[in-house]
């Protein structure tokens, strides 16, 4: 036999046996889609009890060793699995295979991190969602994919700035360092997130929840792993062009109430005049409404547009898809100052030169830009200015005897660098309201600057089988990534505390590059009914990185792309910096043990071993063992096959992760330079340095214990439901210790806190296809989950958190027995209805002295409580006030098809959260109110929520941290809502097109919530909102065109 | 199969990397810091260390502007705060109105900045002599300085809490909350051991690039004021002798003209005992705000008149101005006119009036146009240095420690000497009469260079003068910061730190 009939048959053969490429075929046949009669490649043909699985070839053909009596399964992506018994030698099966519309899951493969499962096999708790799932929706950004459609996976858009990112959480908040999960894109451990990823690239994204799964990546993967696996052509035998597009308006859905001119007008005489000044308005009915600001500030009918063309097929040797997409976005805040443009292409081939040897590809570059506005921050970002400015200021100053007076004019004369509109008419400044609440359109004016990132990523894999059964496999992944940006800033007057004289210029630009190195051999066995397979590998990572900034001013141009620095004047104001990274390096061992009893009974066990330079000398290698087992009851003998439950798992397992989440040499106390002074007549900057902090060589990995407990069933033929219970204990969790500052220097970071989070999630699912042609699909989730920090470990037993405004007014903490950043200040009591009350508040110390509580304290003032009974009002009887964490998520989808029509609603949402609406700056008396402010204490028995308003607060009713400010953040959200219809003509048909779906898609249409702010989703800034960037309600309409 | 085999040799060459990671992959370098452990080698080194000390003198941002001269002057009757708006700077506001708390007010950068300094001191004083390389004198030297250094900061913890933890020695992780709290008193024996061992280490002079580093008659001037506000009357003698040192080294005298104490060019001028320096040249950015970076002076820029627009001056933020309480007492004073600007009086200028503007302004530390810095934000950027000790305010501290050790004439003396350089007729006074001539001659020589509020308090004339503004007798000192309170709670629970009387 001749080397290429050996492999001419080896493609052929089916059935392996060990090292063997004898033919002992059996059984052999061909595989067609039943709809269409096309041979389908690449099904696989597993004996079932067994390991031993062979593949369709590329005309559809198989061989396999079955002996008769045994059964055949027959599976590919996106078709119903179907199990054929053999009954005879040689015999020839013509098998077709239905699309699988109700999608059954137990037959899915699942990524699983260096290899594949069978979704019946897995024992951890893995979520997944394919690219069908996917298809139809518009979709900006990959994370979205994930939200509200799996279990225990909260995504959170950080803002509805355009290309702003999500936040990820997978069972919640591991760690007060960070709980990003770790992405894993094509094998490659991406940094700085997957925004660079066209969504309509995905194949499938799986989360690996629970230790027991995510122990394979090691000391990275305590906060979850979320792999993303792109798209190739395999499964197809033509080319297939798909082309997708949608355009779309933005609109905000909500404005805050605020007060009007007049009102606004009314409360601040009644504030003056309460602190026994004059009142300062004496036309208060004149004046009207005044200015619109949030108006000012919205961007109406902001654009949102997506091109995206794609090629996909087989052929012979392999497979390829390659695609192109072209997304924009403009923001619906500040026209002009907000959008975001990603441009991506990708080519993924996979090339099997032989029966044994694979080659592929996975390759993929991204551009982006950004430009974005300040959100939630209460220093001036145009939404926190538009609630907090004076109505009675107009937009544009347009009145000549104004504008010839301070702060317009200097010395007689109008200031060169007020800012001016579009038609050179000049903005408006606010004599009322001061510091950084400036006129919010006049603020995001004259700055003109952008981010931009080019990302190139790659993995390229060679995969070898030296036998049936024994592979091995190397695979080098690459993550380049360019990003910078550019500033060109204009001069500018807001007000006196706001302004800029000269132009500058600036840029930056960085360079990351990555790369791992990933081997792995990996080999199968049974012994009788036991299937055993491992996997062993080694892996290295390396992280460099280098940057350059550097500005100048006074270029000659008020043309933001002619300013460069090298065109600015200012030679003297030049500044640079630069430098690199210090490197980050990881090296690892691992291995996975697959066992398998015809079925029934799966049991994984995972061991990695990693080094990372971030841990400290004294622990440099850490270990993450974990097990897990699941038992399949419906492959029991005893299991009836009509029973009403078709298939029922138990499944539990146990596992330890880890976080390196550290800084470079954060276990080191190093010497910080720029504590410099001044010597001498000549004034000469002489360098000094002392100790960064002190040093902790025990410093190590985080840990994370987890035990998860699940249970997989389908019922009644359409049901499908999963269960799991989880419990996971972060230990060792790094912590600075809030030292005092008296101590003088920075305390260094320890292992010292431990965290807990406990839940319960529950998908469910319901899919049937009646008889007249109408699909109907149900699917939810739901997710329980409660945080707890059990022990921080400093001396206090807190941590501070978030503070407020100026001040620094602290607003979260984190404390021991509590959970993770909880609101925190005073409780109130109501309002005290008039000076009795004040008098009658007497509280009791721990003596038995008695006093009035607040003495200072006047009819219309909270009352506050006394929560630790010490007697007196004071910081110590600042407490939780609010829970950031939900105490569940949920997220649904009804999908409906009738004839060409599709019908699809996804809502999502969570509740039992807590926010701190610090939206107002209390801080400036003068600043515009909620219009809630109507709603004040004005005498006795007006309310006893709402305390007075005054220029004088001592009682600081505004000024502390309260229950006040806390607002019930929950919220449910139709996030979705998608109606398409699929033209099917014979026009269409003889054209080659396979599909032609046009489609209408709505975002944001509904959000039912009791939060007065712009919107309850509010990612960034745990639970606290400064006046954040809303989501926008966006109406699309989008077509999906295939065609051979 | 040769071809086979191919495939194969490939694979598992790929393959073979396990173990082949060399050793030093997991090797971190620092890329332009070194690990603590491997620094200090030497002279040169070392005397980075004792810069860092330095450095802390300058810092006006800990928790907000915290420029303490301003900041005292605010609380005196001799300027208020000022700004914008009511709102501009609250803690600002509340020193003015005394209506500090224990989380409002600039206590807690002060508190920062003190202890910050305190441990780079004591850091240093631990290091030193067991750095290589170096030579005794340089040792000997230095450690004198980073003592200097010390008590000064100990002296701003002593006036300005009076119960502040005393700590001498860099504390390891069991030594956190075991705090020697000695109060007033314990914080003066040690600032006064210090300084004691400072004098006789200090050279007598420095010079040229040196200008600006510690001298022995500044330890002895600081000694003397420490004294002095300690208020302890037994120790008036030494004051008086520590202040005759100064005086009989012959190294100082008055600068014949007034009006050169306080400019640009005068600097470490004949008068001249010790200034905190700042340069316009280190480019300043808003970014390093609050790090203690950059070596500008923000209190310049502070103090100037809001969107000022003529020949002199530079704009500024409308700070400080001048009550009209010290406007009319001094009014007629020589030095009036060099220690206030009047805005009515400028020829060719405007301004815009921002709060509680009285219309006149603090010329001392003015912002001169001619002097803005060229680069970097001109409001951080300003050079002008902080007369920390002037001689004029040692013959005065000589003068009231005489008079009150009853050698009055002597005192008499010192007191005509700083009145005949402005041309005031001499003083002939005598017993409570003297005294009182001495504090008023202090209130106007040094007016608006922060002495005035701790001379009401040391004279116990706080209450009287000041309490139209708010002042209560417990505001002698600030609170100290509840989140320093808050982060001092030791293994039981309880906070090691006890708030000062009156501000629970």
């Amino acid at each position: 036999m001749t080397i290429t009939q050996t492999i001419r048959k080896a493609i052929l053969i089916a059935g392996f046996a060990l090292f063997g490429f004898a033919a002992n075929a059996q059984v052999s046949g061909t595989i067609k889609d039943a709809d269409s009669g096309e041979p389908l490649p690449s099904v696989s043909v597993k004996i079932k009890g067994t390991n031993q699985a062979t593949i369709s070839n590329f005309d559809g053909f198989f061989e396999s060793t079955a002996k008769p009596n045994s059964t055949l399964i027959f599976s590919s992506l996106g078709y119903v699995s179907k199990e054929i018994l053999v009954n005879k030698l040689n015999e020839q099966l013509n098998i077709l295979l239905a699309e699988d519309k109700e999608g059954n899951e137990l037959e899915e493969v699942v990524v699983v991190g260096f290899g594949t499962q069978k979704k019946s096999n897995v024992t951890g708790a893995i979520s997944s969602v394919k690219a069908k799932d996917l298809e139809n929706m518009a979709l900006p950004r990959v994370e979205q994919a994930l939200q509200g459609r799996t279990s225990g996976v909260v995504v959170v858009q950080s803002s509805g700035q355009p290309g702003a990112g999500s936040v990820v959480r997978i069972r919640g908040t591991s760690s007060i360092n960070g709980s990003d999960p770790l992405y894993v894109v094509d094998g490659v451990v991406i940094g700085g997130g997957i925004d660079f990823l066209n969504p309509n690239d995905i194949a499938s994204i799986e989360v690996l929840k629970d230790a027991a799964s995510a122990a394979i990546y090691g000391s990275r993967s305590a906060n979850g792993v979320v792999i993303v696996t792109t798209k190739n052509g395999s499964g197809k035998k033509k080319m297939e062009v798909s082309v997708n597009r949608y355009t779309g308006v933005q609109n905000p859905w909500k404005k805050v109430p605020v007060l009007n001119s007049s009102q606004y007008a009314m409360i601040q005489n009644e504030m003056n005049v309460a602190a026994g000044l004059p009142a300062i308005y004496s036309n208060v009915s004149d004046l009207g409404v005044g200015t619109d600001w949030q108006d000012a500030v919205f961007n109406k009918n902001a654009q949102i547009n997506t091109t995206d063309v794609s090629i996909a097929g087989g052929h012979s040797k392999g497979s390829y898809f390659a695609s192109v997409s072209n997304f924009e976005q403009d923001g619906i805040v500040a026209p002009d100052a907000s959008n975001y443009k990603r441009f991506s292409a990708r080519l993924n081939t996979v090339t099997h030169v032989n029966e044994r040897f694979t080659v592929g590809w996975n390759a993929t570059y991204t551009h982006n830009e950004s430009r974005g506005v300040s959100e939630n921050s209460e220093f001036g970002s145009p939404l926190g200015r538009a609630l907090n400015i004076d109505p009675l200021t107009p937009v544009y100053e347009t009145d000549i005897n104004v504008l010839s007076q301070a702060p317009y004019t200097v010395a007689g004369e109008l200031r060169h660098n007020l800012v001016r509109g579009p038609n050179g008419e000049y903005f408006a400044i606010s004599p009322r309201v001061t510091s950084e609440i400036v006129n919010p359109v006049a603020g995001f004016q004259n700055a003109d600057g952008y981010g931009w990132a080019d990302k190139f990523v790659n993995s390229t894999y060679a995969e070898f089988k030296i036998t049936d059964r024994l592979k091995i496999r190397s695979s080098i992944g690459i993550d380049l990534a360019f990003w910078g940006g550019q500033n060109f800033t204009q001069p500018f007057y807001l007000n006196a505390t706001n302004y800029l004289d000269t132009n500058n210029v600036s840029m930056n630009f960085n360079r990351g590059f990555t790369w791992i190195w990933d081997n792995s051999i990996s080999y199968d066995w049974e012994i009788g009914n036991h299937n055993f397979d491992i996997i062993a590998g080694h892996s290295a990572q390396e992280v460099n990185g280098r940057y350059l900034s550097g500005s100048k001013m006074d270029v000659p141009t008020q043309i933001a792309d002619d300013a460069t620095i090298d065109y600015a004047r200012n030679i003297e104001s030049m500044q640079v910096g630069g430098g690199k990274w210090e490197r980050y390096a990881i090296e690892s061992y691992f291995t996975r043990l697959n066992y398998n009893y015809q079925d029934k009974y799966v049991a994984t066990a995972i061991m990695r071993a990693d080094a990372s330079v971030r841990f400290g000398p004294n622990f440099r290698w850490g270990y993450f063992p974990s097990v897990s087992a699941g038992w399949n009851l419906h492959n029991e003998d005893f299991w009836s096959d009509d029973s009403k439950i078709q298939s029922l798992k138990i499944r539990a397992g146990y596992g330890l992760n880890g976080s390196d989440a550290a800084g470079s040499l954060e276990y080191a106390s190093t010497i910080s330079g720029g504590r410099a002074y001044t010597f001498g007549y000549g004034e000469r900057v002489t360098n000094g340095t002392s100790p960064s902090q002190v040093s902790n060589p025990d410093l190590r990995w985080e840990s994370v214990a987890q035990t998860n407990i699940g249970i997989d069933a389908t019922f009644f033929k359409n049901f499908r439901a999963t269960i799991d219970v989880f419990r996971r204990q972060t230990n060792g969790m790094k912590i600075r210790p809030t030292l005092p500052d008296y101590i003088g220097n920075e305390a260094a970071t320890a292992n010292v806190g431990v965290m807990l989070n406990q839940g319960v999630e529950l998908e469910f699912g319901w899919a049937k296809t009646l008889a007249n042609e109408l699909y109907l699909n149900f699917s939810g989730n739901v997710s329980f989950l409660q945080n707890k920090v059990v022990l921080i470990g400093n001396e206090s037993g807190f941590l501070q958190g978030a503070g407020w405004g100026p001040q620094g007014l602290q607003i979260t903490r984190t404390t021991e027995g509590l959970p993770i950043g909880y609101i925190y200040g005073y409780q109130t009591d109501g309002i005290f209805q008039n000076q009795g009350e004040v008098s009658a508040y007497i509280l009791t110390d721990s003596l038995g002295v008695s006093a009035v509580g607040q003495p200072d304290a006047v009819a219309g003032d909270f009352k506050f409580k006394d929560t630790n009974g010490d007697g007196v009002i004071n910081a110590d009887d600042r407490t939780i006030i609010g829970n950031p964490t939900p105490d569940f998520t949920f997220g649904f989808t009804a999908n409906a098809a009738f004839k060409g029509w599709d019908l699809s609603i996804f809502l999502q949402g969570m509740a039992g959260n807590d926010i701190y609406n610090a939206t107002r700056r209390y801080d400036l008396p003068t600043a515009n109110m909620p219009a809630s402010a109507l709603n004040r204490w004005t005498g006795e028995g007006s309310t006893n929520e709402y305390p007075r308003l005054t220029m004088n607060d001592v009682n600081r009713n505004y000024a502390r941290s309260s229950d006040f400010y806390v607002e019930d953040g929950s919220f449910a959200r139709i996030k979705n809502f998608q109606l398409g219809y699929n033209f099917k003509t014979a026009l269409l048909d003889k054209l080659g097109i396979i599909k032609c779906r046009a489609y209408y898609s709505g975002n944001n249409l509904y959000t039912l919530t009791g939060y007065s702010g712009f919107d309850p989703e509010i990612g960034s800034g745990v639970g606290i909102d400064r006046g954040i960037y809303p989501q926008a309600r966006t109406h699309s309409i989008g077509i999906n065109i295939s065609f051979k | 199969m040769n071809i086979h085999l191919k495939y194969v040799i490939t694979s598992v060459a790929l393959s073979i990397t396990i173990g082949s990671c060399s050793r030093d992959f997991l090797d971190v370098k620092p890329v332009g810091r070194t690990l603590e452990v491997n620094h200090y080698q030497n002279q040169e080194q070392a005397f980075e260390a004792l810069v860092s000390i330095y450095d802390v003198l300058q810092w006006n941002d800990q928790n907000g502007y915290t420029m303490q001269h301003l900041l005292m002057n605010v609380a005196s009757d001799d300027t208020y705060a000022g700004g914008s708006d009511a709102s501009d700077q609250p803690s600002w506001v509340a020193t003015n109105n005394f209506t500090f708390d224990p989380n409002l007010g600039p206590h807690s950068g002060f508190w920062k900045k003190a202890y910050r300094g305190i441990f780079r001191a004591n850091y240093y004083i631990q290091l030193i002599d067991d750095v290589p390389n170096t030579s005794e004198a340089f040792k000997t030297r230095t450690k004198a300085e980073a003592k200097f250094l010390r008590a000064k900061f100990y002296l701003d913890l002593m006036r300005f809490f009076g119960n502040a933890p005393l700590i001498t020695e860099p504390q390891g992780a069991d030594d956190y909350f075991k705090l020697n709290i000695p109060g007033p008193s314990g914080l003066m024996t040690q600032i006064a051991t210090d300084l004691t061992d400072a004098i006789l280490d200090l050279p007598g002079t420095v010079s040229g690039n040196e200008m600006g580093r510690v001298t022995k008659s500044a330890a002895q001037a600081l000694l003397a004021r420490a004294y002095l506000f300690s208020n302890d009357a037994s120790k008036m003698a030494d004051v008086a002798s520590l202040c005759e040192d100064v005086i009989n080294s012959n190294l100082y005298s008055l600068e014949p003209n007034f009006a050169d104490i306080f400019d640009r060019q005068h600097e470490y001028g004949v008068e001249s005992i010790f200034e905190i320096a700042y340069t316009e040249s280190s480019l300043q950015g808003w970014w390093q705000f609050g790090s203690g970076g950059g070596e500008g002076n923000v209190g310049t820029q502070f103090i100037g008149m809001r969107d000022y627009n003529g020949p002199t001056y530079a704009t500024g933020w409308g700070f400080c101005p001048i009550s009209t309480d010290l406007v009319s007492a001094m009014s007629t004073d020589p030095r009036f006119t060099h220690t206030v600007i009047d805005a009515a009086a400028l020829q060719g200028a405007s301004y815009t009036a921002g709060y509680q503007n009285t219309g006149y302004f603090m010329k001392k530390y003015a912002p001169i146009q001619a002097n803005a810095a060229l680069d970097g934000d001109v409001a951080l950027n300003w050079g002008t240095n902080t007369r920390m000790i002037r001689y004029a305010d040692v013959l005065l501290m000589a003068a009231e420690a005489l008079a009150r050790t009853n050698s009055e004439s002597a005192a008499l003396g010192y007191l005509n000497q700083v009145r005949n350089r402005v041309g005031l007729p001499a003083r002939s006074s005598s017993g409570a009469q003297l005294l009182e001539d001495i504090y008023e001659e202090r209130r106007f020589e040094l007016a608006l260079e922060g002495h005035r509020f701790h001379d009401l308090v040391r004279t116990g004339k706080a209450v009287e003068v000041l309490g139209s503004e708010g002042y209560q007798s417990h505001n002698q000192w600030f609170p100290i910061p509840q989140n320093e309170i808050d982060a001092s709670t030791d293994a039981s629970g309880n906070p090691v730190l006890t708030q000062n009387p009156g501000y629970n």
